[in-house]
């Protein structure tokens, strides 16, 4: 195991009975990474976090922290902090106390020092005055900070964090954001961090491991992972798309990165083969809205297309274009960003789309559709 | 529905239940207390009888040992109800849990002179429990279980786990166990997480149960005389005698008073002690 | 703070209601309450229902209802509903488990609600003086005949007030003692055997006033006198206590109920006791070379169960018809049976079970009947005295 690897799980299974929550998992977490788990709800990532901070044992599988093989170590003794889903404040104490816990718990440390550490870990998490408060007197959002507080006070390894901005509000939940990104560099803490919310992930981690019904489905850096996703499930389920689906493929062409073409009622459409395709295999295709160019009136080498809609949203509009030399009704999300040079374009404008063929994925369809991220 | 016929119509709910309770509760004592301050004779104003308790050497030490044995016995019984709560409600699988509650329960089945005639049965010198353990050779002659303190404790003990044991129960259902979590994760043992997060979280029932155990060891007469033989006394029999033996209804209620009296300040002690408010409590 | 202590008091006030129906600070006292009288069965809890009949209301019509206040088994349902059925008049039965409990009762409403009463003789007459509870017997319509003529003698003149009878003689038991004949056969020449250090820990008797007595003739006292003064009874009754305080590392437990000491015998945890004559017939007749009713030389104890009639009585002559009835030998026979006590009525023993009838004259014959102790009328004083005793013999520090 290398000295640089914090979190390391090999082939580790979870089953409840008959079901299996977490299916043959392994990966590693390098030190002082922000290691994001992504997926649905249901998933299996409170599970497999659980394991790590040891309230859950492998059915089977090994995890080590710290090079260390801690499948039988209790989580008391565990280098590593939890941020619960629920929080699990004490009720019974006030803010200092819950956060001075585990430095009481260790012990050597006059209390004027855990006082001032404890302060200090509530300053960084912007909760400073509230030490006297009693739990029930916080805002869920304040309630959230304390928890973290009390992780980080500890100082520890690695920090588990399971969902802890899930009920905050959004504004809230962008300063937490970057906060939490911020305190992570700062102390280089290797944090472990659960969530459904992709942007979350994407934002802040290092490396994201997409996980759906138990199995790992892709562990790449957010960039990768958006523009190269793995799996038909991660090209669903990471970032916006318009969903193609029941393609054939004209054509193949090889090489590290394969090209194909796909027909879709008629038009080919370019794209990047995310797994083994063959010509005349049904295929989904998934094109993400913001990487498709918009040029008002008619132009070669692209599709003609019929403006339907325009969402304005801030910065960007959302343009819903029928395309009209389709065989079957057919539409595509297209995203501008509102730069000087932006096309303008109105309901009825005759438009021409076009991508670089490695702005879409295509896969296999698969016979039940996960959770999906709809455009 | 304007507010004068709420007010109303609460009434009409208010007005049977203070009654009933006022007709049960408070009027006889009422009697009590006013009967503890009058003559047997003549029915004037005295403190006679309340002098004839604290003048007794025999009542006082009778009182003493009731209130003392008592009060042991409600923190012999914590030490058994506090463990059997938890595992019944944190640690226990669905058929454990159902087996253990049915245990709890069962006693309760049949009267409590049955119980102690049950234990009778179990821990006299020809009983099943002397049998037993001279058939795995560690006593070498019958003996005696019964008529000792440590017996009148066990029954004492038995006769009001339940008593102790469900609130315990209802107070640690409501503890979300990812606070024991997130004590373990935070580095507490054992110990640490049962004295800074589980007890303090049970106290509201811990408490109930304390006083309720409390008061049923006080007031307790067969079991106590049925297994503690001849150095039995209780202070309720004290009480009896007066009232039932020789007809003094004076003394019997300045008894009654003392020994209520004596409760209640038992009572404020442990909120105290465990700071507790009853009503958040109840 | 003005809400918690009212929540604290009416919590308190809730407790303490169940506590002082535990300690019987309640005017009627808990069934499972010593009995502090002799009765042939226990009286459950259940037993304290009153009604026997309730459904019959046409013969409440023609002959009206008796309301009885009596022990378990002194009213069997066999002799009441062949009672209803001679007479039309429906029974209401209420048990009740110490005399002391009976006077309490009959004190609360100075008798209404009950028309006869089943009082130990020698409750009687000290009852009448201090809460007047009963009326005087109306001679004339009871059947003397049906009478054992000395009973009836002794039991109209031991429960005079003021000149007249409050009671008639019914049913009559003694207290003596039980011995083991395997483990202690010389056992039962005296009551002082009870404190036979060779009997250590193979001893048992009550906490109560019968053994009281036993323990004052034993030593050479004569308890009927000296109750009739204060300082003689409390000096009398401070040495009986003296030496009960001596004895009591011998005895093992006292016992409270028939079945309690009849576990004790069986169980051969205890060679020699203090006993209701029926609960030893009992015995005997299980296991006749095992046990044996032993009439001390002070002589045994002796209570006789009377009727009286409540001074609240509202049906006095379905009260004597009873009384005519049930004292017929052929009735009297079911009690003796029911309960294994002697009863007043002529003739009823030789109709009863002869079996019994054998063990009875072999352990109470004439001229043990003789000395038969009879329980004595207690004024005021001599409760508190036994009380006061009884409470520091069981106070008393002992091995
Ligand atoms: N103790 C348990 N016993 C049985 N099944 C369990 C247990 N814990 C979790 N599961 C099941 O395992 C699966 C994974 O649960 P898990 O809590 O890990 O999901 P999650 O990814 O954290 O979901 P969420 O985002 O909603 O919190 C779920 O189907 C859940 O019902
Ligand atoms: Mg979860």
């Amino acid at each position: 195991m290398s000295p640089e690897i914090d979190v390391a799980l090999v082939n580790v299974t979870k089953k409840f009975g008959n079901l299996v929550a977490v299916d043959n998992v392994s990966f590693e977490v390098p030190k002082g990474s922000f290691f994001s788990i992504l997926g649905p709800s249901g998933s299996g990532k409170t599970t497999l976090l659980r394991m790590i901070a040891g309230f859950e044992v492998p059915t089977s599988g090994d995890i080590y922290i710290g090079g260390q093989r801690v499948n039988d170590v209790p989580p008391n003794k565990r280098p590593c902090n939890m941020v619960f889903q629920r929080l699990a404040l004490f009720p019974m104490m006030n803010v200092l106390d819950n956060v001075t816990f585990g430095l009481r718990r260790r012990g050597g440390m006059s209390k004027a020092e855990m006082e001032r550490r404890a302060k200090d870990a509530l300053a960084r998490v912007g909760l400073q005055g509230l030490e006297k408060r009693k739990i029930h007197q916080l805002s869920g959002g304040q309630q959230q900070r304390v928890a973290l507080a009390r992780s980080l006070v500890l100082e520890p390894t690695v920090l588990l964090l399971d969902e802890p901005l899930g009920s905050l509000d959004l504004k809230l939940r962008q300063s937490m954001k970057l906060e939490l990104k911020h305190l992570q560099a700062r102390t280089g803490t290797t944090f472990v961090y659960i969530t459904h919310d992709q942007t979350i992930a994407l934002a802040m981690s290092d490396t994201v491991a997409v996980i759906n019904r138990g199995k790992i489905e892709q562990i790449a850096p957010p960039e990768e992972l958006y523009r190269r996703p793995a799996t038909h499930f991660v090209a669903s389920f990471v970032g916006e798309n318009n969903k193609l689906t029941g393609g054939r493929v004209l054509a193949v062409r090889p090489g590290p990165d394969p090209q194909v073409e796909v027909d879709f009622a008629g038009l080919r459409m370019a794209g990047r083969a995310g797994e083994d395709l063959a010509v005349g295999d049904t295929a989904d295709l998934f094109i993400r809205p913001e990487m498709i160019s918009l040029r008002p009136g008619k132009h070669e080498n692209g599709l003609l297309g019929k403006v339907s809609e325009v969402n304005f949203d801030g910065s960007h509009s959302l343009v819903v274009v029928d395309l009209v030399e389709a065989q079957r009704p057919l539409s595509l999300n297209v995203k501008i960003q509102h730069t000087e040079d932006a096309p303008e374009v109105q309901p009825g404008d005759v438009v021409t789309l076009s991508w670089r063929w490695d702005a879409a994925n295509a896969f296999h369809p698969v016979a039940q559709p996960s959770t999906e991220a709809e455009v | 529905m304007n507010a004068s016929s709420k007010r109303r119509g609460l009434w009409l709910v208010l007005i049977p239940m203070l009654l009933w309770i006022g007709l049960l509760f408070v009027l006889p004592h009422v009697k009590l207390f006013y009967l503890s301050f009058v003559s047997r004779r003549g029915g004037e104003f005295t403190l006679a009888n309340y002098l004839y308790f604290f003048k007794n050497p025999l009542y006082r030490r009778i009182f003493v040992r009731t209130a003392v044995f008592s009060t042991l016995v409600t923190l012999l019984t914590l030490v058994v109800s506090f463990p059997l709560a938890f595992i019944i409600t944190k640690v226990a699988g669905k058929r454990l849990k159902a087996m253990l509650l049915l245990a709890v329960i069962l006693p309760y089945w049949v009267s409590e002179l049955i119980q102690a005639f049950t234990w009778m049965v179990l821990l006299r010198e020809s009983g099943v429990f002397s049998y037993l353990l001279q058939r795995l050779g560690i006593i070498h002659h019958p003996v005696e279980f019964l008529y000792h303190d440590y017996t009148i404790a066990l029954g004492l003990v038995y006769t009001s786990l339940l008593f102790m044991t469900i609130p315990i129960m209802n107070s640690l259902d409501t503890l979300d166990d990812s606070l024991i979590e997130a004590a373990y994760d935070l580095g507490a043992n054992f110990w640490s997480t049962l004295r800074e997060i589980i007890i303090p979280h049970a106290a509201p029932g811990i408490m109930v149960g304390s006083i309720m155990t409390f008061m049923l060891n006080l007031g307790n007469y067969v079991t106590v005389t049925l297994l503690g033989g001849k150095n039995s006394l209780w202070f309720t029999e004290i009480i009896y005698n007066q009232f039932i033996i020789r007809f003094n209804q004076n003394k019997g209620s300045a008894f009654s008073v003392i020994l209520l009296t004596f409760s209640v300040v038992f009572v404020w002690i442990v909120l105290k002690v465990t700071k507790q408010d009853l009503s958040e409590a109840m | 703070m003005k809400r918690q202590f009212w929540m604290l008091f009416a919590f308190v006030l809730v407790l303490a209601l169940a506590l002082a129906a535990c300690g019987g600070a309640a005017k009627t006292p808990q069934p499972q309450a010593p009995s502090s009288k002799p009765a042939a069965t226990e009286a459950p809890a259940a037993t304290e229902a009153p009604a026997q009949s309730a459904t019959e209301a046409p013969a409440a019509a023609s002959g009206g209802v008796l309301r009885m206040l009596t022990w378990e088994g002194y009213a069997p349902e066999e002799l009441v509903d062949k009672f209803t059925k001679e007479t039309g008049i429906k029974v209401e039965i209420t048990y009740i488990g110490d005399n002391n409990e009976l006077i309490a009762k009959m004190a609360a409403t100075k008798g209404v609600g009950f028309d006869l009463v089943s009082p130990t003789l020698n409750y009687v007459a000290t009852a009448q003086e201090q809460f007047g509870i009963y009326q005087p017997i109306d001679l004339s319509k009871v059947n003397k005949d049906l009478f054992i003529p000395a009973y009836w003698d002794s039991i109209l003149k031991n429960s005079e007030y003021e000149g007249k009878p409050y009671a008639l003689p019914f049913v009559w038991g003694t207290t003596a003692m039980v011995v083991n004949l395997e483990k202690a056969p010389d056992a039962g020449q005296s009551y002082l055997d009870l404190c036979d250090p060779k009997y250590k820990g193979r001893v048992t008797y009550r906490a109560k006033y019968d053994t009281l007595y036993m323990f004052a003739y034993a030593l050479g006292y004569d308890p009927a006198e000296a109750v009739k003064n204060e300082d003689e009874y409390r000096k009398v009754m401070n040495a009986v206590r003296d030496k009960m305080i001596e004895c009591k590392p011998i005895v093992r437990t006292y016992w409270d109920s028939r079945q309690q000491l009849e576990d004790l015998l069986k169980n051969d945890e205890v060679w020699v006791a203090t006993s209701w004559d029926a609960i030893a017939w009992t015995l005997m007749k299980e296991y006749p070379n095992k046990f044996k009713y032993v009439v001390p030389k002070e002589g045994a104890v002796g209570w006789f169960d009377t009727f009286a009639i409540s001074a609240g009585a509202e049906n006095v002559d379905a009260a004597y018809k009873w009384i005519n009835f049930v004292m017929k030998p052929e009735n009297a026979a079911v009690i003796i049976n029911k309960t294994g006590y002697q009863t007043a009525s002529q003739g009823a023993v030789e109709l009863a079970s002869p079996e019994m009838a054998k063990i009875v004259a072999e352990t109470l014959p004439p001229e043990k009947m003789k000395t038969i102790k009879w329980y004595f009328p207690l004024p005021p004083y001599a409760q508190d005295i036994q009380a006061d005793v009884l409470e520091q013999v069981k106070a008393a520090e002992s091995k």
